[in-house]
């Protein structure tokens, strides 16, 4: 059994995240040929998601930026954080049967005539995050009470903006092959093209003065890292047909496992059932409980063409502030290669089972009466194998759900599995594993970033220079003479000999000082007149009386007893060359050659020194205080109440139906008007006794022919503008148009232009994704007349009043919700603050520790 | 003043504005950019390229540094182990006796052309300038030699001194001809340097190609044995060879274009002067 490299279990943990969702593996069809094609999926709108976290959270972000600002104002400074995000996800599935049948080859070379079941899988992940933080602060008074300084004034402007884009787009269709005779799977072909680019940028501009002198900071980064398949070709196939859509019979069991392994050169089923003890070592079979589906795993051979790319960009690196002798640094770092190749995989390679405990027992059934057999233990063929998937059926729960474009109910039974065919996201693996590989002098990206995290890592520890006399416990270099003993036996430290004084633990005197006639230890125990009895212990450990310390004669061996003595505690220096008496590390001078016993020292420039002394003795301290308790204050006067949270339960089921799965169904309960729970669909289908939620999130679930509809207007996607509205960013430039000129003039101005509200709606600009509201109109938190409730929930999604919002991020209507609870809140918006994203979250997260930490 | 004078006050008095403002633009203007590529050709898969681009004038220096196909060039530079002497180092162990006896004062450090240095030079040079010409208009006979001199000494610092003293900053030696700190030349067995410079209105351009036996690929055993016995292509250990191909182009920056304009303000003192003193001889010899 071949062992998986670690690298390649890296690779499969990334592919299976980037492929799988949450659900666990299971064989996507039955006894019989798909009844019909089926197309579902399931999208979100992330311009919804300050919406939605204000859905979950029950706490207006906004409202509480809008009051950092405000706190910010009080205290003496300015502050404006602005921001906006859009974008959208996908995950749809769309399942035919060819009408076209097709001659195929298994691994003996056996021609089969076969039906092709085609899965189209299709995920897309389009996100964008931008953020802009303003900051000033002056104090004209700075540096008045430092003698020292002759100019006074100190002021920071300070501002940032941030951007994340992430992009996943994956496209697969994988071709299963089943005999026309007998429905067995024969093998699979599949065809997967990926992008996907993760991006993040922030540019910082800052002025820092302080007395005469002026820093100015204008610094970049650019990330990115992403890897993409530009064509592949996958083709499994086994050794022979298997018959493992029969064997899934849910008039056998409910529970069903796939299990391959090579050693497997027929189809086996293993059915376990329940057994009641009847005494004297006998036991009575009951009902099935499990059935196990062994078969070989087959073989998979594939060609791809693939590329990886990072890149890593720091501009406008203020070097020379920092001591270094180049002013400003730059650094851009890239890569991208491009791999073409052929591979060879089997499903075998992923068996991680340990060889030595087999969760697998195959019991040879046409064995089973067999008295000879029985008395041999009957026979057990011990194998691991690589578990293809686990599936739990649930007949007490079904459910009547729309699942094509015909609206008609079917009855849909609740299982626990995956919503794709298990050899799909197997053939997919292997894909993912070999085509981002790379070689041995040029490796993959997953690789070249776990080494590089695993450097970083041990790099930002001290370096270790040296050891303690024990011989084992490092030491960096600072740990030398730094008052504190790192080592156990204190050798880090420079040696002063001192005498431990009893009755008073952890003091000490000097050694000089006993016997010197003077009680310096309380008690005296540091004068044989007073303690004539005591004994006195060398650093060797040798034991003499007190009176012999320090009478002129050596009575330890090492020498100890007597003043003057010193310990020699030793550094090597770095270069082996020469070895010194430990105070002498860390003394200013290098005495090594390779001056490895002296650390380097940060030596900032003057104007850097001058500035941050000013700012040291400004008012910025009192003004964060003031900033943390008007804050505080803001945040518990009652205006910041969060509403209930929507939902007291969240359930959800994969649909089975007809021998393969329809869809998925969530609910979330919430309280209705009358105060009774109530169980709502959130996401999925049209569902027979179940209304849609009030409250539901940026979500929409679609079915049939709407998922063709879906797939077709996304079409390709190659980069985030194919997916996100060009209104974004309609002059390309990087900054939202949103966001556009608020970084660019004084904080007045931006703070003007965020707060601008066209529409008089309630909502700023920035905010509102319906900035032409009809006036006096009820409008939710982003700023779009609330729609009245669906009536007859029939998962479309009424007209919004607000029909002039052409410039939507959203791109049209996406939910069917009546925003009661939303809309409640929608009106108290501050309206300063454009929508809330996760970099929202962080943001206030960040804050709020800096507070908190000011604070203590 | 006689009446004679002016002309030649004036003309004084007007280069010495000229040569304040020229001497300005040229110390405040950048004093060279320099481009550089750097290429691994042998031994590294993608041939991994280093970009240097390195902006210097009388206060700042800006650097710009880019790596490309970064990967397998990360991938070389983890795997090699800096070679460790065979011979194991005797450590001389110090009393505190010894140190106290011992003068560590810092060594004489030895004196190189840096770009500190060369930067110094010009500043120099910038004031001598600067003040020749004062004492232009305070001595109008002075002879204009001397600031021609002192201009020709500056463009000489300009194209000589201050290139060397980048370069000798930069340290356009080893392996790698200063691009990579990561490798020594020490560190490589049988290691050929071709080095080469060429000089023409553009600017000065550096070219270095190295080729030899990377120790620090090779296992510690058989370090003595390549370096006395070259792989031959196809021998164990001969993708230990590394191939480092670079240029370095320093290309003359408007500092030195400021600095030419100078002499003409010199020869049009010159020519202010010889006008001057024909008139003056013509009205001499009416009278």
């Amino acid at each position: 059994m071949n062992k998986l490299s670690l690298k390649k279990s890296s690779v499969l943990f990334m592919t299976l995240l980037l492929v799988m969702t949450v659900f666990v593996s299971v064989p996507a069809s039955s006894e019989t040929a798909l009844p019909s094609d089926r197309s579902w999926g399931v999208s979100y709108d992330w311009s919804e998601s300050g919406e939605d976290v204000f859905t979950l959270t029950g706490l207006n972000i906004d409202e509480i930026l809008a009051k950092f600002s405000e706190a910010a104002e009080v205290a003496g400074f300015e502050m404006l954080v602005a921001q906006v995000s859009t974008g959208e996800s996908m995950f749809f599935i769309d399942q035919t049967v060819l009408a076209d049948e097709k001659t195929v080859d298994d691994l003996s070379g056996t021609a089969h005539q076969v039906n092709q079941h085609v899965t189209d899988l299709k995920v897309v992940n389009g996100m964008l995050f931008d953020m802009i933080m303003l900051m000033e602060w002056e104090d004209e008074n700075a540096g008045s009470d430092d003698e020292k300084l002759t100019q006074q004034g100190a002021s920071i402007d300070f501002s940032v903006q941030m951007s994340l884009d992430v992009l996943l787009s994956l496209d697969s269709r994988y071709v299963e092959y089943r005999t026309v005779a007998g429905n067995e799977i024969v093998g699979a072909d599949m065809v997967t093209t990926m992008d996907s680019e993760l991006t993040f940028n922030m540019n910082h501009d800052s002025t820092w003065m302080g007395g005469d002198d002026s820093i100015d900071i204008s610094m970049a980064m650019s990330n990115s890292i992403g890897a993409g398949i530009i064509d592949s070709n996958v083709e499994w196939r086994l050794d022979q047909p298997y018959d493992v859509h029969d064997s899934i019979d849910t008039s056998v069991t409910d529970s069903f496992n796939w299990i391959c392994n090579d050693d497997f050169e027929e189809l086996k089923i293993q059915d376990e059932k329940e057994q009641t003890y009847l005494g004297n070592g006998e036991f009575e079979d009951g009902e099935v409980f499990e059935r196990n589906i062994f078969t070989s795993c087959g073989e998979m051979t594939g060609n791809y063409a693939s590329e990886l790319n990072y890149g890593f960009s720091l501009s406008g690196v203020p070097a020379e502030l920092m001591g270094l002798d180049v002013d400003t640094f730059n650094v851009d770092i890239s890569d991208q290669p491009q791999y073409t190749g052929d591979f060879t995989f089997s499903l075998s390679d992923l068996d991680n089972s340990d060889s030595d405990d087999p969760d697998v027992v195959i019991i040879d059934e046409s064995n089973e009466d067999d008295d000879q057999m029985t008395d041999e233990e009957e026979y057990y063929d011990k194998h691991d194998g690589t578990d293809l998937g686990v599936w739990e059926f649930n007949p007490d729960k079904t459910y009547n759900v729309a699942i094509d474009d015909s609206g008609t109910k079917v009855e849909a039974m609740s299982f626990l599995g995956s919503p794709v065919p298990v050899p799909h996201l197997g053939m997919n693996v292997a894909l993912l594993m070999n085509a981002f590989e790379g070689s041995e002098d040029d490796p993959g990206i997953f690789e070249v970033v776990g080494e590089e995290i695993a450097e970083i890592m041990e790099e930002l520890g001290p370096e270790m220079v040296g050891t303690c006399d024990d011989g084992y416990t490092e030491l960096s270099l600072n740990m030398y003479n730094d008052g504190y003993e790192d080592c156990m036996d204190g050798s880090d430290e420079v040696f002063e000999h001192k005498f431990d004084c009893r009755y008073t633990w952890g003091v000490s005197v000097p050694h000089e000082l006993v016997n010197d006639g003077t009680q310096d230890c309380e008690y005296g125990s540091d004068e044989s007149d007073v303690f004539p009895e005591h004994e006195f212990e060398c650093d060797n450990g040798q034991s003499i009386m007190l009176y012999q310390v320090n009478d002129g004669i050596t009575d330890c061996t090492d020498e100890s007893d007597e003043i003057g003595f010193t310990k020699d505690n030793r550094f090597t220096c770095v270069d082996m060359s020469a070895s010194i008496p430990v105070q002498y590390v860390n003394d200013g001078t290098a005495q090594c050659a390779d001056e490895s016993d002296e650390g380097e020292e940060f030596e900032p420039s003057s104007e850097l020194m001058n500035v941050f002394e000013h700012i040291g003795d400004s008012n910025i301290e009192t003004t964060l205080d003031t900033f943390s308790e008007d804050l505080e204050a803001r945040m518990t006067d009652g205006s910041l109440e969060p509403i209930d949270f929507p939902f007291t339960g969240a359930d959800g089921d994969l649909l089975w139906y007809d021998g393969a799965p329809a869809g998925f169904l969530t609910f979330v309960e919430e309280k209705n008007s009358d105060g009774v729970a109530q169980e709502y669909v959130f996401i999925g289908p049209e569902t027979e006794g179940y209304e849609r939620a009030p409250s539901s999130l940026g979500f929409e679930y679609l079915v049939g022919a709407a998922v063709s509809d879906a797939i077709e207007d996304v079409g390709d996607v190659d980069e985030l503008s194919d997916i996100v509205t060009d209104q974004y960013d309609l002059d390309g430039d990087g900054v939202p148009d949103q966001l556009e000129g608020i970084a660019d003039g004084s904080i007045d101005d931006a703070q003007a232009l965020a707060s601008a509200d066209s529409d008089g709606d309630g909502v700023s600009d920035l905010n509102d994704q319906c900035p032409t509201t009809p006036e006096g109109s009820d409008v939710s938190n982003d700023g779009c007349a609330v729609v009245q409730e669906d009536s007859n929930a029939d998962n479309n999604a009424d007209n919004n009043a607000d029909n002039n919002a052409d410039n939507n991020l959203d791109g049209g209507d996406s939910s069917d919700t009546t925003e009661t609870n939303v809309d409640e809140a929608a009106s108290e918006d501050g309206g300063m603050i454009p929508s809330v994203s996760f970099i929202a979250t962080i943001c206030v997260l960040a804050l709020a520790g800096i507070i908190s930490t000011r604070r203590d | 003043m006689s009446s004679h004078k002016w002309p030649r006050t004036l003309a004084r008095l007007i280069s010495l504005f000229g040569v304040i403002v020229l001497v300005s633009l040229s110390s405040t203007s950048d004093w060279f950019v320099i481009n550089g590529e750097g290429k691994y050709v042998e031994g590294i898969p993608r041939e991994p390229a280093i970009l240097i681009n390195y902006t210097v004038n009388s206060t700042e220096e800006q650097v710009d540094l880019e790596f490309k196909n970064y990967t397998p060039l990360r991938t070389y530079w983890r795997n090699r182990e800096p070679p460790v002497s065979q011979i194991q180092p005797t450590i001389k162990e110090y009393s505190s006796e010894d140190l106290e006896n011992m003068d560590f004062k810092e060594e004489e450090e030895e004196t190189i052309l840096d770009l500190e240095m060369s930067r110094e030079i010009m500043s120099y040079l910038f004031v001598t300038m600067i003040i020749i010409h004062l004492l232009m208009l305070l001595a109008p006979n002075l002879n204009l030699l001397i600031p021609l001199l002192v201009w020709f000494l500056g463009f000489i610092g300009f194209i000589i001194i201050v290139p060397m003293g980048v370069l000798n900053s930069f340290g356009f030696e080893g392996p790698t001809g200063g691009f990579s700190d990561e490798t020594e030349e020490s560190e490589f067995a049988h290691l050929n340097v071709d080095t080469s410079f060429d000089i023409d209105t553009e600017g000065i351009i550096f070219t270095i190609e190295t080729l030899g036996f990377d120790l620090g690929l090779v296992p510690s055993d058989e370090q003595d044995n390549v370096s006395q016995n070259k792989p031959a292509e196809g021998e164990e250990n001969y993708d230990s060879l590394i191939g480092f191909d670079a240029y370095l182009q320093l290309e003359f920056s408007d500092a030195l274009s400021y600095w030419c304009y100078i002499p003409i303000i010199i020869t049009l003192v010159y020519f202010v002067d010889r006008i001057d003193k024909k008139i003056y001889s013509k009205n001499n010899e009416e009278e």
